[in-house]
């Protein structure tokens, strides 16, 4: 029974695109939250010694690395524009006005659903031009 | 602290960590301290309520956040450390 919630993550049960964003959510801010540790220890290596922090420094310049650093920015970016949904919903935007329950009932993730197509869009565009846009925002 | 005050702190550290974060992508400078304490709070309390979703009861809630707690004040100790010091 301890892994109920776990579960109820991998399943994505019956809830459909909604679940696997909520999933996405959390695998992303796990994703973000490892690398503010790694972030923090790397940075605090100067503590030590500047040639060590000079030394891995040059090791994040690994062309597996860079390939994290966009897996990084992917994560940063579907989980910024999912968050502003969250604090969007939350706000009671795009919930829908409150009315009497009459069978069959209607729940209100028809009326969040085109603000999770238009921040997953935007996601897709951050992505497309953090890599291609002359700004190149990952590197 | 109340939890409701909690999640409603965590809520803010969100949205001024986008800010300050949107703001950085546009070469502004920010405070490095005030960001890694915003999203110290913000990532610890997200895996503190993930965690207490897969173990739950109220003994071993009380025993990850004070888990979290500590990871999170010592790395932003290392954080303060770290911009003082070099």
């Amino acid at each position: 029974m301890t892994n109920r919630g776990l579960t109820r993550w991998l399943t994505g049960s019956r809830h459909g695109i909604e679940a696997y964003v909520y999933l996405g959510h959390r695998i992303s801010g796990l994703i973000l939250l490892l690398f503010v540790i790694a972030h923090i220890l790397l940075s605090s290596s100067r503590l030590i010694s500047l040639d060590l922090w000079a030394e891995l420094m040059l090791m994040t310049r690994s062309p597996w690395l860079q390939a994290c650093r966009y897996i990084l920015f992917a994560a940063f970016a579907f989980h910024a524009f999912n968050g502003v949904r969250l604090i969007l919903v939350e706000l009671g935007f795009a919930v829908g006005a409150a009315e009497q329950q009459v069978y069959p009932y209607k729940g209100s993730i028809s009326k969040q659903r085109p603000m999770l197509i238009i921040m997953m869009v935007l996601t897709g565009l951050l992505l497309v031009l953090g890599e291609f846009s002359p700004l190149r925002l990952v590197h | 602290m109340n939890r409701s005050l909690v999640w409603f702190l965590s809520f803010i550290a969100a949205a001024l960590t986008l800010i300050m974060l949107a703001l950085h992508m546009s070469w502004v400078s920010i405070n490095y301290i005030l960001l890694s304490a915003l999203m110290l709070f913000h990532g610890f309390y997200g895996l503190h309520t993930m965690l207490t979703e897969i173990w739950t009861g109220p003994k071993t809630g009380v025993a990850l956040a004070g888990v979290c707690v500590m990871l999170g004040t010592g790395l932003f100790g290392l954080v303060l450390l770290t911009e003082l010091v070099t």
